[in-house]
């Protein structure tokens, strides 16, 4: 940061300015995580592959 | 006598041995001032001084090979992994060069690697890997997962003065869950390759290690009032060598065994002691081998979905069950 000030690239409130705006980004996108559903269990075992899409359930969560 | 968890009994192990023998020294990132990311190095810096307890750059590679030149100098090098999983990037020096060391070259590399393992804190896919079957399949190094206090000082204390080289896998959830009473006057040595009985049982075994331990015996507590069921928990402790004995002596007593690990399914060590039995007691089984391990996929960050991917108590209530029933 100091060498885009020093070297004329950029203008302190320019600087302050991408600053501010990525702030608000991030807190949208903190905004977006915290209040979204947590995951439904079942969607744990897809995409570790194309395919098989999904991973096989074991043995033991299929018992009574 | 004082309440000792399992993250402080590491750090007397450490702290034992660096007074006992001046070739053990540490190496790792952040462990000196720091502490370690998890505390565990906490104090021995200002007790042991620069040349002892050594902060090294974040390179997992320099770590493991500057410790095996020291091993082979005459040293004991012990180094931490901030995360377990990152011993991966030091794959290739580990597997290729330390494991093959005395093999190759009669070169003595007594050190030790440690770091936590595990998942159950909600660390998601890149701190909470339990990559021992990784490490299994390379002949020339020593594994072993300590469940109790006890056993994570007499593990890291044995495993220091091991001429081997020893992968030490402690498990950062039970760091400070764990506490158990230890006198700090009291050596304490558990031997490598020695697995502990740590619930006797007469109807079904368990076998398992590290965090499972506390999960079995629970599950076990439950099938006794539940069930009436005399369920036995072996502890392994080391994962390699493999206590075959103990294995072999609780599959002769109850006839029925369920093996238990958090790591995945595919190529776990529950696969091994699988064809271990089969090879060496097939004929006293009355029901098939089982295994209760974590689901075939990275382990996932949210809540739902790591308790839903790591084998739970209730997982191995459910699979004693089916086995007792067979």
């Amino acid at each position: 940061m100091r060498r885009l000030l020093e070297s004329g690239w950029a203008a302190p409130d320019e600087l302050e300015a991408i600053d501010a705006k990525v702030g608000l980004e991030i807190d949208d996108a903190l905004a977006v995580c915290e209040n979204e559903p947590l995951p439904d269990p079942s969607t744990a075992l897809s995409g570790v592959l194309a395919d098989p899409a999904s991973a096989p359930i074991e043995w033991y969560r299929l018992l009574p | 006598m004082s309440e000792t968890t399992y993250l402080e009994a590491i750090r007397a192990g450490l702290a034992e041995e660096l007074a006992r023998d001046e070739t053990v020294l540490l190496l790792g990132e952040d462990i000196g001032s720091y502490g370690g990311a998890f505390k565990v190095t906490e104090g021995l810096l200002d007790r042991f001084g620069a040349g002892r307890v050594i902060d090294t750059p974040i390179a997992e590679t320099a770590i493991v090979g500057a410790a095996a030149g020291a091993a082979h100098m005459g040293f004991r090098p012990v180094c931490e992994m901030q995360f377990i999983d990152f011993l991966s990037c030091a794959y290739s020096i580990l597997t290729n060069y330390v494991a093959t060391a005395r093999y190759r070259a009669d070169l003595s590399t007594p050190m030790v690697i440690r770091g936590p393992s595990g998942g159950f804190v909600r660390g998601g896919p890149f701190h909470s890997q339990n990559p021992e079957a990784a490490y299994l399949h390379t002949p020339g190094l020593k594994i072993v997962a300590p469940a109790t206090a006890r056993d994570a000082k007499g593990l890291i204390k044995a495993a220091i003065r091991d001429d081997d080289p020893v992968l030490y896998f402690e498990h950062k959830y039970l760091y400070r869950r764990i506490k158990e009473t230890l006198d700090p006057a009291e050596e304490v040595l558990t031997p490598i390759g020695s697995a502990r009985l740590a619930r006797e049982g007469g109807d079904l075994s368990v076998v398992t290690y590290s965090a499972m331990v506390h999960k079995a015996v629970e599950a076990a507590e439950r099938l006794e009032r539940e069930d009436g069921l005399a369920v036995e928990v072996i502890d392994l402790r080391t994962l390699a060598p493999l206590d075959d004995a103990a294995i072999v002596a609780s599959v002769k007593k109850t006839n029925r065994v369920l093996l238990v690990h958090e790591d995945t399914r595919t190529g776990g060590l529950a696969a091994e002691i699988t064809a271990r039995i089969n090879e060496q007691c097939f004929e006293w089984l009355d029901a098939p081998v089982r295994r209760v391990c974590a689901h075939d996929v990275p382990l996932p960050y949210a809540p739902p979905l790591e308790d839903w991917v790591l084998p739970q108590t209730e997982d191995i209530v459910k699979a004693c069950r089916w086995l007792a029933a067979y």
